[in-house]
Formats: structure tokens, C-alpha cells, sequence
């Protein structure tokens, strides 16, 4: 199956794009921060709002900071709140599902009554508040997006798991006396893998635009740090006299979004082959 | 019918219940002293001692929830900590723009995406699907934020058009409808974008279906085979998943209130959580809870009305 799905994603030269641009990201996170021509944070007071030249490719902000190695630098924290974001939904989201599909019964309508509850509240708005409880930061942007997001990965594998657990050999493994533990996770985790895969892989880009989203309302990055919403939160005060401030960072994002959606859309139909129309 | 919808009507009450219940829990749970916040911290602690116990913040959980909820019941959801004024009237003052923005944008999203999902659906797979798709997929790409500060950058800024900022009154009105149309236009194609690329799926599935071969065999025109067989097949679908963007759309309103300065609720709950006036941002979070919970109900309903199979008990 693997070398099946691969074979569909090397086909699919859209996916191919997708993962080749978030793979440049990735190069750009770790190396970019090596090679930009300016100090992020080191301000400048005779190159306030430069417009884009061959000293400063992007132009400079308000404190004459380099917008370009700010958005070099800016990488590093997109794609950290990203995986880390995201890495705290998919762990609470899967247990979650994991044991409210296996357990049944009061345990999974307890889960699955708080789950709705919570999918009631709009994901951006309940980000928000819990973002504002915690006060601003990074750390607690990644905290607020993993405490909102995991309620789709719940519903998602519960799902997977209430299908799975009618299989000969579950019934079988109950019957000789495994473990629920140990059916949960060595014969029925490995079998959501694929579906968690892609979900996962298309929850990125919205991790990264919610906390670029919390960052621009003033929740996020705080100054001076080089993240992408805080950059377009001081962009839009200047549209003005200073377009490209809010412009290029923007960019940044869209691009790595880009990215992780055409790739997530390719492995979507690598996975699904019933599934035979790509949408591109 | 009618029972079907009293029990909906009910099972948002307890619905409600829980999220209240969650918001003042967290709240409640939250570290720093929300009084100290409010008034600085070098204010003397006599002056945060009487806020305090102004607030209730002096009493213990229960206690603070209870009185909170013998109060919503009547209608009264608190008091502003920062403005001191009551939330529920703040938040009616505001909620008529917040629904006209969002009104427009579901109404004009909904019905502008069956046009663009049925030719991309109808010209699978040729130039015109893979523009229509990849328009999509971009446009779904750009962050809201963003999408509106560019927009205002071009249509506002640069061509001067529209205005770039604020609402001017109602839609109705001679200037309303002018500082509506850049911030509907960033709801209203995001919704489209993200409608067209799953309706054109679900359009795809429609046409491939046996009934529809047998309507081109027996040699209906294109236009009858699609508009009257299968659009109508595929609207149970479509409202699907119009319905499941309701949330999205209202996240997507808070932040487009705030990039163009509309006073909405959406730019209330982002001033209140900033400011952090959580009993103010408690009470619009119900609000948009409720909002949801309506509009679920309101995508039931219309089940009903496209499929004449349907029936509510």
C-alpha cells in the first residue's frame, strides 16, 4: 500500500509542488536565519519605511528593521506554532477519540456531548478567549490553538475506531483475553494512521493562519519578535505611506499555506483511490 | 415539524448551561488577579480590594456562576468590568452590524458558489474546472487578515473607491451599503472558495450517478439533466456543508470587523478580551454559540424543504 500511495503522490505534480514549498520552508527555517542580510531586530532610524531596493529587497518597517530577514526569521515561528499546535491537538484530539469510539457507552457520550459542546463555540473565537485568559504570547497562542483544535480529531477517530472495532480481528484479539490497551493501541491506532496523516497535514496551515490571526489582534508574538501577524498588525497602521510592510509577510503566509494544502490534497487522494478526481 | 423543533429548541438549553458553565470556569481558573489587571498595577490595594468585591471576584466559584446564572435568566448577563455597563445591552447596540456583515456574506456566498460548483463540476477536468479549482485553493490560502488589508490597500487606498474603515449606518441607507462592500466582498469569496471546491465534489458525484446516465440517454437537454435533476440532489449536500461553515464564517467576522473598524460584536469580543472584560466576552461567546445552534436548525429545516422525503417527527 505504501509504494502505492507514494506512486500517486509522485504523479500528482500539484502534491509534488505543495511538498516542494513547504520543504524550501523548512530549508528557509533552518538555514535562513544564517544567511539574511540584516539583524531582524536591529533597528535603523536613517532607513524608516525604505520602499523595496537593492539594499532592503523588502523594504524597511517603522524602526528601520529589514522586513525581508524579518520574514526569513518569521518562518522559524510559523512553522514551530504549526507542528506544535498542532501536535497538542492531534495528542489530546486521538486519546480522546481513541477511547470514546473503544470504550462506547457513558464514557463515549460524556466525550462526545463535551466535544459538541465545545464544536458549537467557533474554533477562531474560543482560540481567542482562552488566548486572552492566558495572556499574550507565543507560547500561549500554541496552547489556546492545541486546546480548541483537538475536538475534530476526536469526532474523526472515534468514527474511525467505531468502524474498526466491528473487524474479525478485534473480536478475535477480545476473545483471547488482550487487553483493551493493547487493542487500542497496537490494532487499532496503527489502522487510523492514514486518515490521521492527512487531517493532520491540512490542520497545519489553519494552525499557522489562527495563531498569525491571534498575533495580529495583538495576542500573539509580542514585540520586537519578527512574527508574521504581529508584522501585518503594524502593516495595516502604515498602508499608507508603507505598503509593502504588511504585504510581503502576508505573503509568507499564503505561500506556506499553499503549500500545505496542495500537498494534503495530493496525499488526500493517494489515500482515498475511490477518490479519483484530484480538483486540480 | 413543529415537535422536531421544540426539541432542538430544548436541547440548546442545556447546550448553553455547559458553555456558560466552561466560560466562568475558565475564567475563574485563569492566574493574576483580574481587579490588579483592571486597574494597574500601582494601584493601591484598598482600590483593587473594593473592585474586587465590586466585582464578586471575592466570592467563590459557585457562588459567582449561580448569581450569574439567576441574572442571564432574566435576561441580564452581567456588567461590563471595564465600561461597567450592562452586557446584554452592549451587545444588542452592536449585534445588528455584526448580522448584516454576516447575513450578506452567507446569502451572497451561498447563492454565488452553485453557479461556479455546477460549471466546474459539468466541465470536469478541462481548463475551466483546474482555473476555477486553483482560484480556489488560492484564495482559500490567503489569510482573512491579510486578504482584507490588501484589499483596502488597492480598492481603498490606491483607487479610492470605496471607504477604507467604520460603517456609516444600516445597508439601506445612501452611504451604508458603500462601507459594507469591502468587508462583505473578503467574507462573501473566502465563503465561495471554500463552498465551490466541496459542492463541485459532491456535484461530481450526482452526475455519475445512474439516474442522471439515463436522463442524457433518453436525451434531455444538458441544462434540464443538471439544473433540474442533479443541482437539486446535490443542494442536500451543499447546505451540508454551508451549515458546517457557519463557524468559520463568525471566527472569519471577528477578525474582518477588526481589520476594517466594523462595530460589530466581532471587534467587541476581540476590545473585551484585550481589555480583559471576560464577563463582556462570556456574553457574546453565548451569543455566537446560540447563533450556531440556530443556524444547525435553520440547515434542518431546509432539508425539509429541498427533499420532500424528509420528515421531522
Amino acid at each position: 500500500m505504501r509504494s502505492r500511495v507514494v506512486r500517486s503522490l509522485l504523479k500528482n505534480r500539484i502534491a509534488m509542488g505543495g511538498g516542494a514549498i513547504v520543504i524550501c520552508y523548512v530549508m528557509l527555517a533552518i538555514i535562513g536565519p544564517y544567511i539574511v542580510p540584516y539583524d531582524p531586530l536591529q533597528q535603523n532610524y536613517s532607513e524608516l519605511l525604505v520602499a523595496p531596493s537593492r539594499a532592503h529587497w523588502m523594504g524597511t518597517d517603522t524602526y528601520g528593521r529589514d522586513v525581508l530577514s524579518r520574514v526569513v526569521y518569521g518562518t522559524r515561528y510559523a512553522l514551530l506554532v504549526g507542528v506544535a499546535a498542532v501536535t497538542i491537538q492531534t495528542l489530546v484530539g486521538v486519546t480522546l477519540g481513541l477511547i470514546a469510539g473503544y470504550c462506547g457507552g457513558i464514557v463515549d457520550t460524556i466525550i462526545m456531548r463535551f466535544t459538541d459542546m465545545m464544536l458549537a463555540i467557533p474554533t477562531l473565537v474560543l482560540a481567542l478567549v482562552i488566548a486572552g485568559l492566558l495572556g499574550a504570547g507565543l507560547r500561549n497562542v500554541i496552547i489556546a490553538i492545541g486546546m480548541v483544535g483537538w475536538r475534530e480529531y476526536t469526532r474523526l477517530i472515534r468514527g474511525e475506531v467505531l468502524s474498526l472495532k466491528q473487524e474479525s480481528y478485534i473480536e478475535a484479539a477480545r476473545a483471547i483475553g488482550v487487553p483493551g490497551v493493547r487493542i487500542v493501541l497496537h490494532h487499532i491506532l496503527p489502522n487510523v494512521i492514514s486518515t490521521l496523516a492527512v487531517y493532520v497535514t491540512l490542520c497545519i496551515p489553519s494552525a499557522i493562519i489562527w495563531a498569525a490571526a491571534l498575533s495580529y489582534l495583538g495576542l500573539g508574538a509580542q514585540p520586537p519578535t519578527p512574527e508574521w501577524g504581529a508584522m501585518l498588525a503594524d502593516g495595516r497602521q502604515i498602508l499608507r505611506q508603507a505598503w509593502w510592510v504588511g504585504t510581503f509577510p502576508g505573503l509568507g503566509i499564503m505561500l506556506m499555506v499553499l503549500g500545505f494544502n496542495f500537498f494534503g490534497d495530493g496525499l488526500t487522494y493517494a489515500l482515498n483511490p475511490k477518490l479519483t478526481d484530484s480538483g486540480l | 415539524m413543529v415537535s422536531y423543533l421544540m426539541r432542538r429548541v430544548l436541547v440548546l438549553l442545556p447546550l448553553l448551561l455547559g458553555i456558560s458553565l466552561l466560560l466562568s470556569a475558565l475564567i475563574y481558573i485563569i492566574p493574576g488577579d483580574p481587579a490588579r489587571v483592571i486597574l494597574g498595577p500601582d494601584a493601591r490595594e484598598e482600590a483593587v480590594q473594593r473592585l474586587r468585591e465590586r466585582l464578586d471576584l471575592d466570592k467563590p466559584f459557585y457562588e459567582r456562576y449561580g448569581m450569574w446564572l439567576l441574572g442571564a435568566l432574566r435576561g441580564d448577563l452581567g456588567r461590563s468590568w471595564k465600561r461597567n455597563e450592562p452586557v446584554a445591552k452592549m451587545i444588542a447596540d452592536r449585534i445588528p452590524a455584526s448580522l448584516e456583515l454576516a447575513f450578506v456574506a452567507a446569502i451572497l456566498g451561498f447563492a454565488l458558489h452553485i453557479p461556479i460548483s455546477v460549471i466546474a463540476a459539468v466541465k470536469r477536468n478541462s481548463i475551466v474546472d483546474n482555473a476555477i479549482m486553483f482560484g480556489a485553493f488560492f484564495w482559500i490560502s490567503m489569510p482573512d487578515f491579510w486578504l482584507g488589508i490588501m484589499i483596502i490597500l488597492l480598492v481603498a487606498v490606491k483607487l479610492r473607491l470605496f471607504p477604507i474603515s467604520g460603517r456609516s449606518g444600516p445597508l439601506w441607507t445612501a452611504d451604508g451599503w458603500r462601507y459594507l462592500v469591502l468587508p462583505a466582498f473578503v467574507l462573501t469569496t473566502r465563503l465561495v472558495a471554500t463552498l465551490s471546491r466541496l459542492t463541485r465534489i459532491k456535484m461530481i458525484e450526482v452526475l455519475e450517478q445512474d439516474y442522471i446516465r439515463t436522463a442524457w440517454s433518453k436525451g434531455l437537454s444538458g441544462r434540464k439533466v443538471v439544473l433540474k435533476h442533479a443541482l437539486r440532489n446535490t443542494m442536500i449536500p451543499a447546505i451540508t456543508v454551508f451549515g458546517l461553515q457557519i463557524p468559520r464564517l463568525i471566527g472569519a467576522t471577528v477578525i474582518i470587523e477588526t481589520v476594517f473598524a466594523w462595530p460589530g460584536i466581532g471587534k467587541l469580543l476581540v476590545d473585551a478580551v484585550l481589555s480583559r472584560d471576560f464577563p463582556l466576552a462570556q456574553g457574546i461567546m453565548l451569543v455566537f454559540a446560540v447563533v450556531v445552534v440556530v443556524v444547525n436548525l435553520l440547515v434542518d429545516v431546509a432539508y425539509a424543504y429541498v427533499d420532500p422525503r424528509i420528515h421531522y417527527e
